[in-house]
């Protein structure tokens, strides 16, 4: 068993500024698979996603100095991740998503080798559910990527769209309820 | 199916993912939501297998290795803030757009001089569609306060005590926060 227990954030984040590399390959390892999924999530576009991941962890190292510890990276690296997304769709916004460039996204995470008991269900499912997914608004899809795609608690998800909890929780109930209502209309409409 | 439970046990607060665990467990109404997020969870931990490819890793690696070894690293500002006018006019609009939710919910009758509690029902149209339409613009309105709050944020990409803007954004968010609650109180007591 091992007993050594993993270093917390803010002691991460105190050996980065001190110019660890070795932190910030811990805190590269921890986050960058949920920062990728939740960017993927936004663009439906790999290569961007990884553009925007690398640039996050970049911007961490920039600006080591101004992330408050106590507050953790996590949410810090998400508003990053976030704000770049959001900029770079606000530029592209004629090159909407649409269920094409998701096939094409996901034909390309084919070489990403997932875990063989995911493989075909759980991309079906997942294709399945992106496409609903893309039914909503952009701020239902980001709430419920944040929670389910990155894997975040509501209070953090709060902290990072900087929402009241109560608004957030009321929100996602509303985008869960939307989702549910396409995914039957989209089943009824296979049958 | 509703369930006003779990409307409670979301707004309940503290320890709250553990609290929707355990009411869907036991209610029926909430086990449909169950299985969408179970689905949901799966899809994330799909998307979750994926990883950055080896070079990416390798260069973020190389990029941030130059970076810590720059011994005088003078950082430049974290997040510019644009022209003070843009960020005035977005914090301007928002402000009206608040006051706009105010008068439209409380004073729907505001233009004829009345009082909305104070309508006859006959004169008016059908109370459902009165309610609907209350539940609607009040949506809305408020959908559209959060996304220029929102828009402001990410064109500005202000960070937690960058400056006194984020501040004031965040004393903006509260105010609508508080001004959400109270107007729920005001839509519930409205509602039969």
């Amino acid at each position: 068993m091992d007993d050594k227990a993993e270093p917390s954030d803010r002691e991460l984040l105190l050996r980065l500024r001190n110019g660890e590399v070795g932190a910030f390959d811990a805190i590269f390892d921890k986050y960058r698979r949920g920062i990728l999924a939740y960017v993927l999530g936004i663009t439906h576009d790999r290569q961007l996603a990884e553009d925007i991941t690398q640039e996050c962890f970049v911007e961490l190292v920039k600006h080591r100095e101004k992330v408050d510890p106590k507050r953790g990276m996590n949410g810090w690296l998400y508003r990053v991740a976030r704000n770049r997304a959001i900029d770079v769709i606000r530029h592209r916004k004629f090159e909407l998503p649409t269920e094409d460039t998701i096939l094409i996204a996901h034909a390309e995470e084919d070489e990403a080798a997932p875990a063989p008991h995911l493989a075909l269900s759980a991309k079906e499912a997942q294709a399945e559910m992106e496409a609903a997914l893309q039914k909503l608004s952009p701020a239902e899809r980001e709430l419920l990527v944040l929670r389910f795609y990155g894997d975040l608690t509501f209070k953090e998800i709060a902290r990072i769209m900087k929402r009241p909890l109560g608004t957030v929780l009321w929100k996602s109930r509303r985008a869960l309820e939307k989702l549910r209502s396409e995914m039957q209309k989209e089943s009824q409409s296979e049958m | 199916m509703k369930c006003e439970r779990f409307m409670d046990v979301l707004l309940s607060g503290l320890d709250l993912d553990t609290d929707m665990q355990r009411h869907r467990d036991g209610c029926e109404a909430c086990r449909g939501r169950q299985a969408l997020t179970t689905q949901l969870a799966a899809a994330g931990e799909a998307v979750r297998c994926q990883d950055l490819p080896d070079a990416a890793k390798r260069e973020t690696r190389d990029t941030v290795v130059a970076l810590l070894n720059e011994t005088e690293t003078a950082p430049a500002p974290a997040w510019s803030l644009r022209p003070l006018a843009v960020s005035g006019g977005a914090l301007a609009s928002a402000v009206i757009l608040a006051v706009m939710i105010f008068r439209a919910i409380l004073n729907p009758g505001d233009e004829q001089g009345l009082d909305p509690l104070a309508v006859n029902p006959r004169q008016a149209a059908p109370p459902a569609l009165q309610v609907a339409e209350l539940e609607a613009s009040f949506d809305a309105m408020r959908d559209d306060l959060s996304d220029q709050i929102e828009t402001f944020q990410s064109r500005h990409e202000l960070t937690d005590g960058e400056s006194g803007y984020a501040l004031r954004i965040g004393r903006l968010s509260d105010r609508v926060a508080m001004m959400t609650r109270e107007l729920e109180t005001e839509l519930t007591a409205f509602m039969p």
